[in-house]
C-alpha cells in the first residue's frame, strides 16, 4: 500500500528534517508511529497523504507517486483514497451530523454523492451507535460522539488507507477504548491499511507493527543547511 | 458547486446573527446616500418639471419663491402666509396688450384642507388637464377636483364639497360656499391632483365679493321669515349658516364694484414669444404698482441650489461614514476569515480543491452584499415610490417656506 524511498524532506527556513531510506507498509496493516514530538510522525501523514511533497525521494501509495501528481490531482487522490481522523476531531461546527458524514462530497466535486452513499452513511451512523444524533450539531455531541462522526466522515468514502493523528489524544479513557476498538474493528472488516500517530502505548499495542520516528528524524547541520 | 451553496447556506443560517448585523451594517451605509440622492431627484422632478412648464408669473410684490409656490404648487404655507394679492386689472392689461396669455390665479381659500383654485379655462388647457368623470364648468358654485382630492374624499360628480371658514372666530365674516362637484380630472401627477378648481367668480363668491339675495316672499321662505307690519325679516334661526348656488338662487347673484378691481393671487403668463416675454419683463421693472414679474424656474433653482449644497454636505458626511462602516466591514471580514482558518485547513487535508475554499469564502461575501443589495433596491423603490404624492402633497398642503 505504502512505499517510501530515500526520503529527505525539510520544511524552508527551519532546521527540521526528515530522511527515510526506505520504508513499506502492505496493504491491511495496522501500524502506529511513536517517537517524540516533533520527530516527524504527523509529516510524514502529510507526505502520505499529499498534502506535504518531498523534493526529494519517493512517496508511493496505492501504486500512484504522490509527489509526482500535481496539486488538484493530489487533492482528488486524498480525498478517493485517503480517509482521514484528527486529535480536535474537525467537524465542521455549522453542519449537523450528517453533513459532516457527508462533508468530502461537498468540498470536492471529483466524488459523486449517490443514493448508496447516503445509504452508506446511514449503515456507518448506526455502526458506530450514533444514528439518532444525525441532526445534532458537533457542539451538541460529547466528544466521544464527535470522534464517531469524524471516523464515519473518514470512512465514507470507502478509503482503502486511514490516516489517524492522536485519534484518541482529546478523549477520555473510557471513550479512548471504545473509540480504539471501535475504529480497528471496522479498519478489520474492510481490509484497511490503517496508519496511526500516537503517544499511546496502548493503541501502539494495538496496531501490528510500531514504527518508532527516532530512527527517522534528525537536525539539519550548518554545513546541511547551507548546501 | 451545489455542494458550495449548501455550504454557504449552512454557514449563513448558523451564523444568522452575524450575517444579520453584517447585512444592517451594509444596509445602512448605502441605503442613506441611495435614498436620500433619490428621493431629491424625485423632489427635484416633483418641484422643476412644473416650474419649466410655467414660463412667467406676476404677482403682488414680496418673496419670489413664496408667489411661485403659492402659484404653481398652490402651497398652503404660502397663501397663509402671503395673502397679498393684484388686481384683475393687471391680467386685463397683459391680455389687451396680447403679450402673453394671462391665465388668472385666485388660491387663498381650502375645501377639506384642499387648496381652492379660481382660474379659468385657460388654465386646464394650458396644464393640458383632462377631465375622467363629469362635465366642464357651467355655473357659479361648481367644481372641478383632481384626482387624489376625489379619492381622499371619496367625491364623485353630483357631490357637493363646502369650502373651509378662513377664520372660525370671525363670526361676522364669509359663509362657506357648498360647492357642487360637476367633474374629476384625471390624474397629472402634480399639484393639480390636490385641489379643488372652481371658476374665478365663484373664488370671489367665498371671498365675499359676490353674493346672492333670497328671495323672502316666495311661498319656499314662509318658514323662515317674520312679518312686522310691511316688513319681511328673516328668522336668525333659520339662517343658513352657509352659502350655497342653485337654479333657484343663481340668478340673485352678482358682484358689487368693477370686477377688474377684484383680488387674483397670480397671473400665469404665457408669452408669445421671447420679444414679448422681455416687454412684460420691462413693465414690471422698477413699477410703482407692487407688482413683481417671476421666471419660477429660477426661483425653484434658487431653492434646489440650496437644497443641493445640503445634498453635497450629506454626502460628503455619507461617505465618511461609508468608509468607517466598510472598513469595520472588511475587518469583520477579516476576522471571519481567521476564526475559519481551522475549517479551511481541515477541507484543505480532506481533499477540497483550492478554488472551493476560496470560493466559499466568496459566497459567504457575495450573499451578504446581494442581500443587503437586495433590500436597498427594495426600500428604495418603496421611497421612491410613496416620494412623488408625499411631496405633491407636502408642497401643495403641508410645506412651508
Amino acid at each position: 500500500m505504502i512505499h517510501i524511498q530515500n526520503l529527505d524532506f525539510r520544511y524552508p527556513r527551519a532546521d527540521f528534517r526528515l530522511a527515510i531510506d526506505e520504508l513499506k507498509i502492505e496493504t491491511g496493516e495496522k501500524v502506529a508511529f511513536v517517537g517524540p514530538s516533533g520527530s516527524g510522525k504527523t509529516t510524514l501523514l502529510n507526505l502520505i497523504s499529499g498534502i506535504s511533497v518531498a523534493a526529494e525521494g519517493s512517496v508511493n501509495v496505492a501504486g500512484k507517486e504522490v509527489s509526482q501528481l500535481a496539486d488538484a490531482a493530489r487533492r482528488d487522490f486524498r480525498v478517493a483514497n485517503t480517509g482521514f481522523v484528527f486529535q480536535r476531531f474537525e467537524l465542521i461546527e455549522y453542519l449537523n451530523v450528517r453533513d459532516n458524514i457527508l462533508f468530502p462530497f461537498l468540498i470536492n466535486p471529483s466524488v459523486e454523492l449517490t443514493p448508496k452513499v447516503r445509504g452508506r452513511m446511514a449503515e456507518l451512523a448506526e455502526s458506530v451507535g450514533i444514528e439518532t444524533l444525525l441532526k445534532r450539531y458537533p457542539n451538541q455531541l460529547s466528544q466521544g460522539e464527535q470522534q464517531r462522526v469524524a471516523i464515519c466522515r473518514a470512512l465514507i468514502l470507502w478509503p482503502p488507507l486511514i490516516l489517524a493523528d492522536e485519534p484518541t489524544g482529546n478523549l477520555d479513557p473510557g471513550n479512548k477504548d471504545m473509540i480504539l476498538d471501535l475504529m480497528l474493528s471496522e479498519f478489520d472488516a474492510q481490509d484497511r491499511t490503517f496508519v496511526v500517530v500516537t503517544h499511546d502505548r496502548a493503541v501502539a499495542e494495538k496496531c501490528e507493527r510500531t514504527i518508532d520516528f527516532s530512527n527517522f528524524h534528525r537536525r539539519i547541520q550548518p554545513d546541511e543547511a547551507i548546501s | 458547486m451545489k455542494g458550495l451553496l449548501y455550504l454557504t447556506l449552512n454557514y449563513i443560517l448558523y451564523h444568522r446573527w452575524k450575517t444579520v448585523v453584517m447585512v444592517a451594517c451594509l444596509f445602512l451605509t448605502v441605503i442613506l446616500p441611495f435614498t436620500i440622492s433619490g428621493l431629491i431627484r424625485s423632489f427635484e422632478k416633483s418641484i422643476y418639471t412644473r416650474s419649466e412648464l410655467t414660463p412667467i408669473v406676476i404677482g403682488a410684490e414680496g418673496s419670489a419663491l413664496d408667489l411661485t409656490l403659492q402659484s404653481l404648487y398652490f402651497n398652503r404655507g404660502s397663501a397663509v402666509q402671503r395673502s397679498a394679492t393684484i388686481s384683475m386689472a393687471e391680467q386685463q392689461q397683459v391680455t389687451r396688450d396680447n403679450l402673453a396669455v394671462a391665465i388668472p390665479i385666485h388660491s387663498l381659500y381650502q375645501a377639506k384642507q384642499f387648496p381652492i383654485v379660481g382660474t379659468t379655462g385657460d388654465y386646464f388647457r394650458f396644464r393640458d388637464l383632462k377631465i375622467s368623470l363629469g362635465s366642464p364648468l357651467t355655473i357659479l358654485g361648481e367644481c372641478l377636483i383632481g384626482a387624489d382630492c376625489a379619492r381622499d374624499l371619496g367625491l364623485a360628480p353630483g357631490d357637493q364639497l363646502l369650502s373651509d371658514r378662513p377664520n372660525m372666530l370671525d363670526l361676522a365674516g364669509d359663509y362657506p360656499l357648498k360647492m357642487t362637484v360637476a367633474g374629476v380630472f384625471e390624474k397629472s401627477g402634480s399639484p393639480d391632483d390636490s385641489a379643488v378648481f372652481v371658476d374665478l367668480k365663484t373664488a370671489w363668491i367665498i371671498q365675499g365679493l359676490g353674493h346672492g339675495h333670497q328671495d323672502l316672499e316666495s311661498p319656499e321662505q314662509e318658514e323662515n321669515v317674520v312679518r312686522d307690519g310691511g316688513q319681511i325679516k328673516a328668522l336668525p334661526s333659520k339662517v343658513v349658516p352657509y352659502t350655497e348656488i342653485n337654479e333657484s338662487n343663481i340668478d340673485s347673484f352678482h358682484f358689487h364694484g368693477d370686477t377688474s378691481t377684484f383680488p387674483v393671487t397670480a397671473i400665469i403668463g404665457v408669452p408669445k414669444d421671447v420679444k414679448s416675454e422681455t416687454l412684460l419683463e420691462a413693465r414690471y421693472q422698477n413699477n410703482d404698482r407692487g407688482v413683481q414679474f417671476v421666471r419660477p424656474v429660477e426661483s425653484i433653482k434658487e431653492l434646489m441650489s440650496v437644497l443641493l449644497r445640503v445634498r453635497q454636505f450629506f454626502m460628503v458626511n455619507t461617505i465618511l461614514i461609508g468608509v468607517s462602516t466598510l472598513l469595520l466591514t472588511i475587518l469583520v471580514l477579516l476576522l471571519s476569515l481567521k476564526l475559519r482558518q481551522g475549517e479551511r485547513e481541515t477541507m484543505f487535508k480532506l481533499g477540497c480543491r483550492s478554488g472551493t475554499i476560496m470560493a466559499l469564502q466568496t459566497f459567504e461575501i457575495l450573499f451578504v452584499a446581494i442581500v443587503a443589495a437586495i433590500l436597498v433596491l427594495a426600500v428604495s423603490w418603496l421611497c421612491a415610490s410613496m416620494a412623488s404624492r408625499y411631496f405633491d402633497s407636502w408642497i401643495t398642503q403641508g410645506g412651508s417656506w
